[in-house]
Formats: structure tokens, C-alpha cells, sequence
């Protein structure tokens, strides 16, 4: 593949990758990521008798 | 100096001269500096510190109470698991990867780091065929396929009908809330093992009681099956790390297989210049991910498990290699 055509795929992830972020921030998914470091995640202890 | 005494020409001085004066500029250790200084950064809870919203494309399965960033992939496992569309988790991994590809497993993941300093031992040294090569590097996909199958399966069953979708969950029980999460070496290594004496001492009947018998029945307890695999599952990383440069980078980790899938399209890369490059191989036997530096094309190569250590920077005598953006 030629440089500049890996630079219109690249372009296109990008926009692909803003579009998540922007859902991300409509859905409140921030709010989210606070919470689940706040909540001990049980699947990091796991195996713990 | 040419054979016949004569001077050789002044553009081939200027550049040996500028070769001299980039060598004595080594990545290597502004590297170590970043990664210490990250490890000690994302689990600076213990002052106090955090937790930030910030969401990186690394592994960091440190206890959950001292951790400050959340890493991607257990993020997406998570909100899988709760059937939510991780938008979150997939936007930061496909932002860095497409516009600084694998940056973050080379300079801030502290796995990679771990790793690093595990291989610096120097123990010994272990370097499969390129073909064993070629074939373990799949692996890693298929790691990625397996959790994305079962937390995949978690969330859809959970949207079609979530009384199912929560006893499919705790059927699995806490490998179904992360299935790599719970198997990751990092978790076991500085959560699970730091815990497991207390959580001993509360099984165990007390030292004056304790008889063959009573040990023997309270031995499934102490090791339950999940335990043995973790620590088998840590072994496995130890001992690879110590003989292999960036053996979970290169065969386990489905984080990095995600991030190669979008990384060879990044706006960041390498360079090689043509020029300069003697083809003397010594980038391609410094590079810790086994890149094939010298059959990529040289105008700018993003190579899917290169990351963008800088090692084969460092390597080259002749500063043919440059970072290269976009």
C-alpha cells in the first residue's frame, strides 16, 4: 500500500476514533470511567481465596 | 579513510560528524525515565492521587483502589460485560493507535516496562526461528478473539434478555467480568500474591490445630483452580519475559494485537535512509519486537509490532533511522 493512501485510511480511523469519542461523551461514558476506578474491579482479584 | 590515503570526500565527514554528535543523544534511557516515572504516576493512589479520567491503551491491573488511570482494554471489558457500548474504550485505542501507533506499549505500559527490566536480567537469551516466530505472533489475535467472544456474548445475551445475560455472568463469575483482566500477570503479581496471606491466615484453622488432615481438606480453599492458573499464567510471563524481549508484547497481549490491527496506518512512524544505511543489520538485532527493518520500505514504515521504542535509533551507528510524521 502507498504512503498516501495509508494516509487516507489513517484520516478515515481518525474520524472513525472521534466519532466513538464524541458517542463516548453524549452517552456520559466519562461519568462511567470515574465510577468503574472508583469500584474495586473483582476480575483484578480473582483467585483470591 | 579510503585505502588509497586520500581524503575522503567532505559530505561523507559531515555526516559521520552529525552521527557522532546524535550518538551521544540515546533514547534508551529517556525511555526508562518515562517509563519509571509512568508506573510510579498511574498507581499514585497509594498518596492519594487520582482517580483522573483519563482512559490510555495500556494494561495497568493494579489494585483498583490505587490506581489513577483506567487502561482501555479493561475498560472494554468491563462495560462489555455491564452490555454497554464501550464508544469510551474504542475511541482512545483507535485515536492513539492511528495517531501515535504503538507508542504507548513502548514508553508507558507498565507490562512493557516490567518486561524491560525483566530482560535486563540477562539470564539468558532465547530467539525462536522466524518461522515459530511468525506463527506464535497469531496468538495474541486469538487471545483477543476469545475475550471479545465472551464478553461479546456476555453483552448480547444481557441486551436480549438480562435475566440470561446475568446468569451467564455469574456462571463465569469474576472471569466474566474481564476474562483477560482476571489471568493478567500484572493482577496477580501486585494484587493477587501481596493478598493471598491474609487471605490464608483467615482459611487456615490456627498453628496449634493445624494436622495433615485438616490442611488436605482445606487445600482446595487456599488454591482454587482460577489461583493455580493465574500462577501459572505468571510463571509463564516471568519466564518468558526474562529470556525473551517482549514476549507478552509480541504473543499474549490482545491489547496489542488490537492496536497492530489499527497501527500500521499511523501517522507516526520510522524512516530509513537510504543513503546513510549500510544494511549492517544492527537495528534489526537491537529491536526487541523483531522487526524486518531492512525488507520494509524505506520512505516511512509502520510495521505493526513496532513500538516505536527507538531502539534500533539508538542502534544505528550511522543515524539512518528517524522518527517520521506524518
Amino acid at each position: 500500500m502507498e504512503i498516501l493512501e495509508k494516509r487516507v485510511v489513517a484520516s478515515l480511523i481518525f474520524l472513525v476514533g472521534l466519532t466513538m469519542l464524541a458517542l463516548g461523551f453524549h452517552f456520559g461514558q466519562i461519568a462511567d470511567v470515574v465510577r468503574f476506578l472508583k469500584t474495586t474491579f473483582e476480575a483484578t482479584t480473582a483467585g483470591i481465596p | 579513510m579510503s585505502k588509497g590515503g586520500k581524503k575522503p570526500p567532505q559530505k561523507i565527514v559531515e555526516k559521520v560528524r552529525e552521527a557522532e554528535v546524535h550518538k551521544r543523544m540515546k533514547f534508551w534511557w529517556i525511555r526508562r525515565v518515562v517509563q519509571l516515572s509512568s508506573f510510579t504516576l498511574f498507581n499514585a493512589g497509594i498518596w492519594g492521587l487520582g482517580p483522573w479520567p483519563i482512559i490510555l491503551p495500556i494494561l495497568v491491573y493494579f489494585d483498583s483502589s490505587t490506581k489513577t488511570v483506567t487502561g482501555s482494554f479493561e475498560l472494554l471489558e468491563y462495560m462489555l460485560s455491564e452490555a454497554v457500548m464501550p464508544w469510551i474504550a474504542l475511541a482512545s485505542i483507535f485515536l492513539f493507535a492511528v495517531l501515535f501507533g504503538r507508542v504507548t506499549c513502548g514508553w508507558i505500559c507498565p507490562l512493557g516496562f516490567i518486561q524491560d527490566m525483566l530482560t535486563h536480567l540477562r539470564i539468558g537469551r532465547w530467539q525462536p526461528s522466524l518461522r515459530t516466530h511468525n506463527s506464535l505472533k497469531t496468538v495474541k489475535y486469538g487471545v483477543l478473539l476469545i475475550v471479545l467472544l465472551i464478553t461479546g456474548s456476555i453483552a448480547v445475551t444481557t441486551v436480549s434478555n438480562p435475566a440470561s445475560g446475568q446468569q451467564l455472568k455469574d456462571s463465569l463469575g469474576k472471569v466474566g467480568q474481564g476474562p483477560y483482566s482476571s489471568m493478567c500477570p500484572l493482577g496477580t503479581l501486585f494484587v493477587v500474591i501481596p493478598k493471598l496471606p491474609s487471605a490464608w491466615e483467615r482459611i487456615l484453622p490456627p498453628a496449634g490445630d493445624l494436622t495433615y488432615d485438616s490442611f488436605t481438606k482445606t487445600l482446595p480453599a487456599l488454591l482454587p483452580p482460577i489461583l493455580i492458573l493465574r500462577l501459572i499464567v505468571l510463571l509463564a510471563f516471568l519466564v518468558g519475559s526474562i529470556y525473551l524481549p517482549r514476549f507478552w508484547c509480541l504473543y499474549v497481549c490482545p491489547l496489542g494485537a488490537l492496536m497492530a490491527l489499527i497501527s500500521r496506518f499511523s501517522f507516526l512512524g520510522l524512516r530509513r535512509d537510504p543513503v546513510r544505511c549500510t544494511k549492517c543489520r544492527d537495528c534489526i538485532e537491537r529491536c526487541p519486537m523483531r522487526v524486518r527493518i531492512l525488507d520494509l520500505p524505506f520512505e516511512k514504515f509502520n510495521d505493526p509490532e513496532c513500538i516505536l521504542c527507538l531502539d534500533c535509533r539508538d542502534a544505528c551507528q550511522l543515524d539512518a533511522i528517524k522518527l517520521k510524521a506524518p
